[in-house]
Formats: C-alpha cells, sequence, structure tokens
C-alpha cells in the first residue's frame, strides 16, 4: 500500500474519529456523573439530525449555523427531560433507568416518523461537492469543517467542565454524589445540567452527521450502538476517553472493514467492544482503579 | 401455610383448564395474540432466571431467540431436520452459546454486563447478516409451510408454546426452593460474600444463563416456524429484548407467576394501543415504559401484595378480632 | 507443621504495592493478631488468603497445599471462612437464610444435617432474630451475623477483618468471649483488628505490618513496646522521645 492511499485513510479516519468522538462524549459524560445507561442518546443524536434538516429546508439556515441554535434547543429539552421524569428514579436500580431511558428513546422514533416519514433525507448544502486536493488525497471541505467544529466543540467542553463553577460541580457530583451534596451542590440541578449538555453534544453530533450522511428515523439504533462502543473503548464516563474511543471506533471500523470485507466493519467493532469489556472493563486509557469492576 | 397451598392449587388448575380450552373456542386473530402472549411470557421467564434471580440484566437476551429462530430455520430448510428436532437442536445451540460466552462476560457486573449483552447481541446480529449463503443475509429466511390446515397449525403452534412456558415455569419453581436458587439468590444480594460462604458463583451464574438461553432459543424456534419467515431485524431488535425485560418488571422479577401476569397484561394492553393509536403505538408504548417504572418498580404482583392482599388480611384479622372481642363481650 | 504458611507474597495494584514480600505463619490452634496503620495491606492480605485477589508473586500454602490461584469457593470449601470489615448480608434473605447459605455450599459434605445452624445462632445470641429480614438488624446485630455465617462454614481457619470497629467496649467483649470459645472449640483464627482491647485479650502472637511489608511478629505486650511498632503508628519523633524517657527512668 503507498503513501497516498495510506493518506487517505488516515484522513478518512480522522475524519470518523470526529464525528464519533462527539457521538461518544455526551453518552459517557451523563454515565460518568449520573451512572446512567442513556439508551435515548441514539434517539437525540436523530433529532438532532432532523432538526438540523428542518432548519435548512425550511429556512436555509446552514447546517453549522444551525449548530448553536439547535444546542440551545436541546439543552432545554434535556434539563426538561431530566428533570421531569429521570429524577424520579435516580434512586431505583439499573433496570429501571434502562427501561425508562428506552422509553424516552422509541417515544422520539415515534414522533420522527410521524413528523418527517420513514424516508432517507439528506442536506446537501451548496459547499458540499467542494474538495481540496492534496497530491492524490482527496479531502472533502465539508470534512473539514466537521473536523474544525469536533476541536471547537470539544474545546468548549473542555473549558466548560475544567473552568467554570457549574463544570466544577458537575466533577465533584461525578466523584462523590454524597460529598457534593455535604458542600452545598444543588446534585439535582447538577444532573438537569448534565443531561442538559449531553443532549446538547447529541443535536450536535446529529447536525454533523446530517451535513454528510442521509439521515432516517431507525437511524438512533445504529448510533445508540456505536456511543456504546466508543465509550467503553475510551472508559465508561471518562470524557477525554470519549475521543480516544471515537478514534478506536473509526480505526476498528476502517481496520475491519479493509481486512474481513466492508460488510464486517460492524461484526468488528461490536467484537473489540465485547472484547474490551471483558479484558479492559476500564477501557483503553482508563486506570484500573476507578472503574465498576468489582461491586 | 395449607390453605396458601390450596389456593394456588385450584388457581392453577382453573388456569390450565382455560389455557388448554381457549384455543379451541378462540377465533385465528385471538388465538395469535394468546400465543404472543404465551412466547412473551417465556421470554420474560427465562429472563426472570438470569435477572430476576441471579441479579444479571441481561438485556441483550434477545440474542438467544434470534439464534433460536435462525437455528431452527437453517436446520429445516438447508437440511430439512423436522420440526420437533430442528427445535430442540435450537435450544441446545443457544444454551450452548451462553455457556460459551458466559464464562468471560458474566465476569462482568452491572451497566458493563449490560452492555456486554447488548453487544453480544448487535455482533451477532452483523454476522447472521454477512452470512448469506447460510442465513440469506438481509433477504431473510423462510422456513418450508407446514402441509395441514391453517387452524390445526396454529393450534400446534400455541400447544407447543405453552408446554415450553409450563416447563420453564415449573423449572424456575422448583429452582426457587432448592439450593441452587439459593445460591442464585445469595449471588444476587452479595456475590463476593457468596463466593466466600462456598458457593462457586461462575458455575452458579453460567448455569442460570445457560437455562435462560435454553428457553429463550426454543421460543425463538417456535416463532420462526409459526410466521414462516424471519429477518435479523425483527428477531435480534433490541425493542422485543426490552419488551421482556419491561413485562419482568411489570410483573415482578424474581417471582414465580410475575412474568405470566406481566406478559398477559402488558399484551392486552399493546393489542389495545395498536388499535386505538395506529400510528403512535411506539410512542404510547414508550409512555407505558416510563409509567411502569415510575408507578409500578416492584411489579403488580408486590403492588398487589401491599396495597391490596396485606391491607385486606388486616381488614380480615382486624374483623376477626373484633368479632371475637364481640363474642366474648356477649358471654360476659 | 503451621496451619497457613504465607511466603513473600507480593500484590501490586497499577504502580502501588499493597504487599511487598510479606511472609509469616500461622499455627494450628492459635489466635493470631494482624496489626498495623491504615493502608498497611492488613484487609488486602485477608482477600489474598481468601482468593478473593491473586498475589501477583509468592504463594500461600494451607496444610501444606498451594492454595494461591484457586477460586475463592474452593479455598472455602477446604475450611478457610471469612468475615467481613464491612458487613455483606445478603439483603431479601432472613437471618437464619443467611446463615443457611453458609451451611448449605460452605461445607465439604454439603449436608446440612451436620451444621446446627440453630446451635450457632444461639452461640452469637441471635436465635430470637432468625426469622427476621436482614435489613432490620443494627451495626452489632449484622456483625454477629457475619460471624454466624462463617461459623456455618465449619472451618478450620477463621479469617477476622476489624470486626470489632465501631461497637460499644460492652460489644467488644462479647465478640471477644465468642471468639476465644471458638479457638477453644479448635478453630485457628487469624484476626485483622484495630481495637488494642480486642487484641491483647485474644492473642497470643501479633504481626505488626507497615506498607505492606513484615516489620515484627511477637506477643501483643512486646509488641506495643517495640519501638519500631511505635514508630510507624506515631512518627518517629514520639518514639524518639518515648525511648529517651524510657531511657532516663532506667537511668
Amino acid at each position: 500500500m503507498d503513501f497516498w492511499v495510506l493518506g487517505q485513510y488516515a484522513v478518512n479516519i480522522l475524519f470518523l474519529a470526529g464525528i464519533y468522538g462527539c457521538v461518544g462524549l455526551g453518552f459517557s459524560l451523563v454515565y460518568g456523573v449520573m451512572n446512567i445507561i442513556n439508551l435515548a442518546h441514539g434517539s437525540l443524536i436523530m433529532m438532532g439530525a432532523y432538526t438540523t434538516f428542518w432548519l435548512f429546508t425550511s429556512y436555509g439556515i446552514d447546517p453549522f449555523l444551525s449548530i448553536p441554535l439547535s444546542a440551545v434547543l436541546f439543552f432545554m429539552i434535556g434539563y426538561f427531560i431530566q428533570g421531569a421524569i429521570i429524577n424520579r428514579v435516580m434512586k431505583t436500580g439499573i433496570f429501571m433507568i434502562m427501561i425508562l431511558t428506552y422509553g424516552i428513546e422509541i417515544i422520539l422514533v415515534n414522533l420522527a416518523l410521524y413528523l418527517w416519514k420513514a424516508n432517507y433525507r439528506s442536506v446537501a448544502p451548496a459547499y458540499s461537492g467542494n474538495i481540496l486536493e492534496l497530491g492524490s488525497i482527496t479531502i472533502p471541505y465539508l470534512k473539514l469543517a466537521i473536523l474544525a467544529a469536533t476541536v471547537l466543540i470539544t474545546v468548549c467542553v473542555y473549558l466548560f467542565i475544567n473552568k467554570t463553577k457549574t463544570g466544577m460541580a458537575i466533577q465533584a457530583t461525578s466523584l462523590n454524589r454524597y460529598s457534593a451534596q455535604l458542600v452545598g451542590i444543588d446534585i439535582h440541578r447538577i444532573y438537569n445540567i448534565t443531561y442538559g449538555v449531553s443532549t446538547a453534544l447529541a443535536a450536535t453530533a446529529g447536525a454533523l452527521i446530517a451535513s454528510v450522511y442521509p439521515i432516517f428515523p431507525s437511524m438512533e439504533g445504529p448510533f445508540l450502538g456505536k456511543a456504546f462502543v466508543i465509550a467503553v473503548l475510551g472508559g465508561l464516563g471518562n470524557m477525554a476517553g470519549a475521543l480516544v474511543g471515537g478514534l478506536g471506533l473509526a480505526v476498528a471500523e476502517t481496520v475491519g472493514s479493509l481486512v474481513f470485507g466492508a460488510s464486517y466493519q460492524n461484526v468488528t467493532a461490536f467484537a473489540v467492544f465485547v472484547i474490551i469489556l471483558v479484558l479492559r472493563p476500564y477501557g483503553l486509557v482508563g486506570k484500573r482503579f476507578f472503574a465498576e469492576i468489582s461491586s | 401455610m395449607r390453605n396458601n397451598l390450596a389456593a394456588v392449587g385450584i388457581w392453577v388448575a382453573v388456569l390450565f383448564l382455560v389455557l388448554t380450552t381457549l384455543p379451541l373456542i378462540l377465533s385465528g386473530y385471538w388465538l395469535k395474540i394468546l400465543t404472543n402472549i404465551i412466547m412473551f411470557a417465556v421470554l420474560a421467564q427465562s429472563c426472570n432466571i438470569i435477572s430476576g434471580y441471579t441479579g444479571y440484566p441481561a438485556l441483550g437476551n434477545v440474542v438467544f431467540f434470534g439464534l433460536g429462530a435462525y437455528s431452527t430455520a437453517i436446520l429445516m430448510n438447508r437440511i430439512g431436520a423436522p420440526f420437533p428436532l430442528a427445535l430442540l437442536a435450537a435450544g441446545l445451540i443457544s444454551g450452548l452459546y451462553a455457556a460459551v460466552l458466559g464464562l468471560p462476560i458474566l465476569k462482568t457486573k452491572g451497566h458493563y454486563f449490560v452492555m456486554a449483552t447488548l453487544g453480544v447481541n448487535e455482533a451477532t446480529r452483523e454476522l447472521v447478516n454477512n452470512l448469506d449463503f447460510l442465513t440469506g443475509g438481509g433477504i431473510g429466511m423462510s422456513l418450508p409451510i407446514p402441509d395441514r390446515s391453517i387452524q390445526s397449525f396454529y393450534i400446534l403452534i400455541y400447544f407447543t408454546m405453552l408446554v415450553i412456558l409450563v416447563s420453564c415455569t415449573l423449572l424456575v419453581h422448583f429452582v426457587s426452593r432448592s439450593p441452587f436458587g439459593f445460591a442464585l439468590r445469595a449471588i444476587r444480594a452479595n456475590e463476593q460474600a457468596a463466593g466466600v460462604m462456598g458457593i462457586n458463583t461462575t458455575l452458579c451464574k453460567t448455569g442460570a444463563w445457560v437455562a435462560s438461553a435454553f428457553f429463550t432459543g426454543l421460543a425463538g424456534g417456535v416463532y420462526a416456524y409459526w410466521l414462516t419467515y424471519i429477518e435479523s431485524q425483527v428477531v435480534f431488535s433490541i425493542i422485543i429484548g426490552v419488551k421482556f425485560f419491561v413485562i419482568l418488571l411489570l410483573g415482578g422479577a424474581g417471582t414465580v407467576f410475575g412474568p405470566l401476569l406481566g406478559a398477559f397484561m402488558f399484551q392486552i394492553i399493546d393489542q389495545f394501543i395498536w388499535g386505538a393509536f395506529p400510528e403512535f403505538h411506539l410512542g404510547v408504548l414508550g409512555l407505558l415504559m416510563i409509567m411502569v417504572v415510575i408507578f409500578v418498580p416492584n411489579g403488580l404482583l408486590r403492588l398487589f401484595e401491599t396495597r391490596i392482599w396485606f391491607p385486606a388480611k388486616g381488614l380480615f384479622q382486624a374483623l376477626g378480632v373484633m368479632g371475637t372481642r364481640a363474642g366474648r363481650s356477649e358471654k360476659g | 507443621m503451621a496451619l497457613l504458611q504465607v511466603k513473600d507474597v507480593t500484590v501490586g495494584f497499577g504502580g502501588v504495592k499493597a504487599l511487598n514480600g510479606l511472609s509469616f505463619e500461622v499455627n494450628q490452634g492459635e489466635i493470631f493478631g494482624v496489626i498495623g496503620p491504615n493502608g498497611a495491606g492488613k484487609t488486602t492480605l485477608l482477600n489474598v488468603v481468601s482468593g478473593i485477589i491473586r498475589p501477583s508473586a509468592g504463594e500461600i500454602l494451607y496444610r501444606g497445599r498451594l492454595v494461591s490461584g484457586l477460586p475463592t469457593h474452593t479455598i472455602t470449601r477446604l475450611g478457610v471462612g471469612r468475615v467481613f470489615q464491612i458487613t455483606q448480608p445478603f439483603h431479601g434473605l432472613t437471618v437464619r437464610e443467611n446463615v443457611l447459605v453458609g451451611a448449605y455450599f460452605g461445607t465439604r459434605k454439603s449436608s446440612t444435617s451436620t451444621v446446627d445452624v440453630d446451635a450457632i445462632l444461639e452461640l452469637v445470641g441471635m436465635d430470637k432474630l432468625a426469622s427476621r429480614p436482614v435489613s432490620e438488624l443494627s451495626v452489632a446485630m449484622r456483625k454477629r451475623l457475619e460471624f454466624a455465617r462463617a461459623l456455618a462454614l465449619r472451618p478450620d481457619l477463621l479469617l477476622l477483618d476489624e470486626v470489632m470497629a465501631g461497637l460499644a467496649p460492652t460489644e467488644v467483649d462479647y465478640l471477644t468471649g465468642i471468639v476465644k470459645r471458638i479457638n477453644r472449640e479448635g478453630i485457628t483464627i487469624v484476626m485483622v483488628e484495630h481495637v488494642m482491647r480486642a487484641v491483647m485479650a485474644t492473642c497470643r502472637r501479633v504481626l505488626v505490618m507497615h506498607l505492606g511489608k513484615h516489620l515484627a511478629v511477637d506477643a501483643p505486650e512486646a509488641v506495643t513496646r517495640d519501638n519500631r511498632v511505635i514508630e510507624v503508628y506515631l512518627g518517629r519523633r514520639y518514639a524518639e522521645r518515648m525511648a529517651g524517657t524510657a531511657g532516663e527512668k532506667r537511668g
């Protein structure tokens, strides 16, 4: 395999990793802070994609410009979902919360089916055909923009978590929810904000996906599956790990389809997922001490 | 105690009588619904073994349903095996799959176990999609059409499903009172302490999962023969997996009759929703799930016990006490 | 021959070594104390002996048989019982059922007839609570239940992990009495303990651990006078001062 081909693969992997990182970020955040496997994450991504589609087709808003709009909207939706529904059952077991979030998932799928039908839709901004050529490597500008957007979002999330008071409170809550209460943190408000941020991140991921891939209501399933793999590869609940996980999944899919054929990329991804879960449940970069291995 | 046993006996006898005579008088439509109820009762009861009694939330248990369906289809379609043989083999294959997977996967716990089972389901489905020569890939697979009248075929399916349900429930009943069941409950309560108490936790957990997988696989096999056409998107769908979990929760996890009650209630409500809101069926189902979690978290069986049975018993006892007091005062 | 032999056992968590080449022997029939400041690796030691953690180096012999690496339940069935520091009852089961679990699975012949569950409950003074769910028990009663459950295993060696911690003095004396009594009946005991009142009253020999290492093995009275031990507990300066005052008195 010559240099240019490898280069092309590297570019594709990097672009995929960007989108996947964004998909995993919100999912991991919710798990890290609240210990919830949010089965609604896939449908929130899907709804984010449709929001972008709607803003684009109805008002001609560019998919990248729609991100701030839909992020704010979805933050509020997420805040409401957590505050009105999930907070009621935070103290029950993991069965309960998973069923609950799955209930939210299928309600949203139903909504999308009703509003947009089961057809494939796509967002095609005018510049989507423009390509940057580097030797024999071709890079659509759109993909470059997506990569840039991912970096920007990551920086924003990093600053929010590490430099703001709310972000610190979120970290404190994720380390120990009881002690957090003792130092005067209203953990329910923190939960609401966390779920809101996670939902906004899902919407952002949806917007990025909509700008390059066709969208349809049942896309939630595959993307929820990807969120699982990304989160586990990076270490469940580990935000920086989500980005590593995104890269890991992109590599696994690409290598899987190269070695076993394109139709095997998902098999490879899930096989890697299960193996990581069993052998390194704390993720590729996580530390053993802090994972929920025993108890 | 003896009174309780007799009451349970009578209830079981009545239930059995109703379940065996109903299919002979029901229309095709209602027979289909009843068969569906029994099937989901089997699925929930199998799930009960690993999740209700052992405390391992096997949300991805639907993988054995799909595996059973495909094993039956492949054995009948490609080899020409007769249905009973194919079905039994399907159950065994599912059980074997659980045994092989269980050793590594049952080492994970809680959320990690849930995700591992879901991952196994996804990986298996993708694999089935890719093995075109065996499974027909994305197109799906048909089974041989039975050479008997439709009505008698559906009755046959119904009774097969019923036999599976009865054997599964009997197994759960006897296991729940055996040392093995005791070990499972100890594992659910505290696995580390169970190990120190001399329980071979790996063996017990794997055994429970194998039993669970065996019956789930059987249900999948019957389902495949019943519909005579299967596709991977349906038989491996998470929504089936979540459905039988909701049923388990609705009825009461870790009880013998909870899954049966749950399946009955859930399917009836589901049927009603289909009729009333065809376009919002999924949405209303989702709403129902949320409501079950918020309002009936311990299952209907326990709700019945705490809200109706115990108060009623208390009332009777109170009345009884008053009665005897009244009697005494009369004498006095 | 010693009942339990721990030879050069090392356990590492990431970069930290919880046990670092630890060796000692426990003789048949004794009550063997293990003390040491927090983080010395005492609980890890019990976890290694009962098979919950595998040592990264070294070996453990029980009755001369290599047991390190065996699964927990096998070690239990060989006759090693364990009482946890943080009580770990089986919720959803009654007190009697909790003890029955040990009787069912832990004994070598796995027959209930040889283990008198009710006698054990009586021994720990819980016979009246037999049919209560464990969630209703107080902390002290939960500790006693842990004891009862371990006794139902009919162990030859019983590992006690800080069973006295957080108990009132009367309760400490009560449990101490039980420990002595079961020891007289032939059960060898290894007790990790912070409550010196209990250690002094029961142990003939005490192992002092520090940072995963063996610091001293001696009679409890001797150990409490050992300067190295005083140093790890109270700091070097205090030890020097103590040594100084002792010297002055002698002089």
